[in-house]
């Protein structure tokens, strides 16, 4: 039988180890996160640099071209939430709040991408995309140094 | 508000008043406050008066070094607003996607591109 004071210390290395482990854990998380991101975030800032400037030409006609631009915002949409679980907490907050602007909702749990817009919310929203490409851009820039 | 964020609301606003025809783009020697001290090709520039200001748009071709001797050309798109003389009071040169997408839209504007292509398939 060991003495309390050891059965204590090995309690107490227990519980710190516990910690430590979920410590690394998240760590290791935000490493794994960090190099996707890296690998992923040229990429799809590229695709959404695309639709965007796809978005701009619509708005010109939007009365004729408003199908087109809404599928491009779909688009937008689908990119953006493929990398949402890759992103920091600032930037992640922003794209949630954006891709559930472009989503209708239907008894509270049924989902889907928004099928038509007036010109005014077709150009805030294409606001609110411009503003998402330049944190994504600020991002990209940022994770060099990481 | 920063700079950056007015800059690219103003980009927007004249995106759309660009499309609405409530502002003209014309194709306009470039400022010698741009081309002074350079060797910098500026295949396009783009003039236009918008609330008692002139603004114009940019495409700049440019010798990026690598070293002494070695460069490529890069090519970047910009906004400035000119004061007397061709003065260039401000500068806007961040990679922007709403600032390609104002150039696109200002070129197509005062290229007349669209009533060629209608006069040239009718």
């Amino acid at each position: 039988m060991l003495p309390d004071w050891v059965q204590n210390i090995a309690s107490v290395s227990s519980i710190l180890g516990l910690g430590l482990t979920v410590w690394l854990l998240v760590e290791a998380k935000k490493i794994r996160n960090s190099f996707l991101r890296r690998a992923r975030l040229p990429e799809v800032i590229k695709e959404l640099s695309k639709a965007n400037n796809k978005i701009s030409k619509h708005l010109g006609n939007w009365s004729t071209e408003e199908r087109e631009g809404i599928k491009q915002f779909t688009i937008a949409k689908e990119l953006l939430e493929s990398l949402q679980q890759k992103l920091p907490d600032i930037e992640k907050k922003k794209v949630t709040i954006y891709t559930q602007t472009l989503e209708i909702r239907r008894y509270f749990f049924l989902k889907s991408t928004i099928s038509e817009a007036t010109e005014d919310e077709a150009w805030k929203l294409y606001t609110g995309l411009s503003g998402i490409i330049t944190s994504l851009n600020q991002l990209q820039k940022d994770s060099r140094w990481d | 508000m920063n700079t950056e964020s007015k800059t690219e609301k103003l980009i927007i606003l004249l995106t759309k008043e660009t499309y609405d025809g409530n502002v003209e783009w014309n194709n306009e020697p470039v400022p010698s406050g741009l081309t002074q001290g350079t060797n910098d090709i500026f295949p396009l520039y783009l003039g236009t008066v918008y609330k008692d200001t002139y603004i114009g748009l940019f495409q700049r071709r440019y010798k990026h070094f690598h070293d002494e001797f070695e460069y490529s050309w890069s090519e970047e798109i910009g906004m400035c607003v000119l004061g007397d003389n061709e003065a260039i009071l401000w500068e806007y040169k961040e990679r922007s996607v709403t600032l390609v997408n104002l150039f696109e839209a200002a070129r197509e504007q005062a290229s007349g591109i669209n009533s060629i292509l209608d006069n040239l398939i009718n």
